[in-house]
């Protein structure tokens, strides 16, 4: 098995994101979208830094549930157009982690140039890939859910 | 297909069109966020979840 490959890459990862995500409370109490946004909040080149970062997480999350969609497939149908599906779209997600770590390391070092709070970043061991993938994951867990409480907002005010 | 593995799909489909949704929102896309917003909301109504449960369950699948 390669060990680039997922979820053999991040096994810990997925038993923590069990064990966290499964809980709506801990997902909260980790570290705040909100807060860093509002750490960014003023400053035009960190927001646009910060919007950035959600993208690559967004996206990460939507290739991580393509991949996991696929799984499930395979476990249905295991044949060799799925196989090679399968093994294209992990080199997306791969390639999706690359960038995604780099925009989150980009945020960061711009946030300490200008004095900002990145307590949220100090658990990152640079050559630990798998938590900046739980990080991005828990990032777009946590927008999806602001995102749903606006829409919920909105659709009383109308 | 299975109905559990039916449904884990489903899951994991309207976590893909929720999370676009909210890109594309913060992208001021709001036409195409609303589409891919009332596809998630399909896909809730077929699993006959709330958005919150879905999530939870989501989160254990991946």
């Amino acid at each position: 098995m390669n060990p680039e490959s997922f979820p053999g890459e991040h096994p810990n990862m997925y038993k923590s994101l069990e064990e966290n995500l499964g809980n709506s409370e801990v997902l909260k109490s980790s570290f705040s979208i909100e807060d860093i946004k509002k750490s960014c909040t003023g400053d035009e080149d960190l927001m646009f830094l910060y919007s950035e970062m959600m993208d690559c997480c967004g996206r990460y999350l939507e290739d991580v549930c393509k991949l996991a969609q696929l799984d499930v497939k395979i476990k249905e149908e295991n044949s060799r157009e799925l196989a090679e599906e399968r093994a294209g779209a992990d080199e997306a997600r791969r390639l999706l982690h690359d960038s995604t770590m780099d925009s989150i390391k980009i945020l960061v070092r711009n946030m300490k140039q200008r004095g900002k709070d990145v307590d949220w970043a100090k658990k990152f061991n640079a050559n630990d890939r798998s938590q900046y993938a739980s990080f991005a994951i828990m990032a777009s867990f946590q927008e999806i859910q602001r995102f749903l409480k606006e829409k919920e907002k909105k659709n009383g005010k109308n | 297909m299975e109905k559990t593995n039916e449904k884990k799909a489903l899951i994991l489909d309207y976590i893909r069109k929720v999370s676009e949704a909210a890109r594309l929102a913060n992208d001021g896309d709001t036409e195409n966020s609303l589409i891919e917003s009332a596809k998630a909301e399909e896909i809730a109504k077929t699993l006959d979840m709330r958005p919150e449960q879905i999530l939870l369950e989501g989160s254990r699948l991946i």
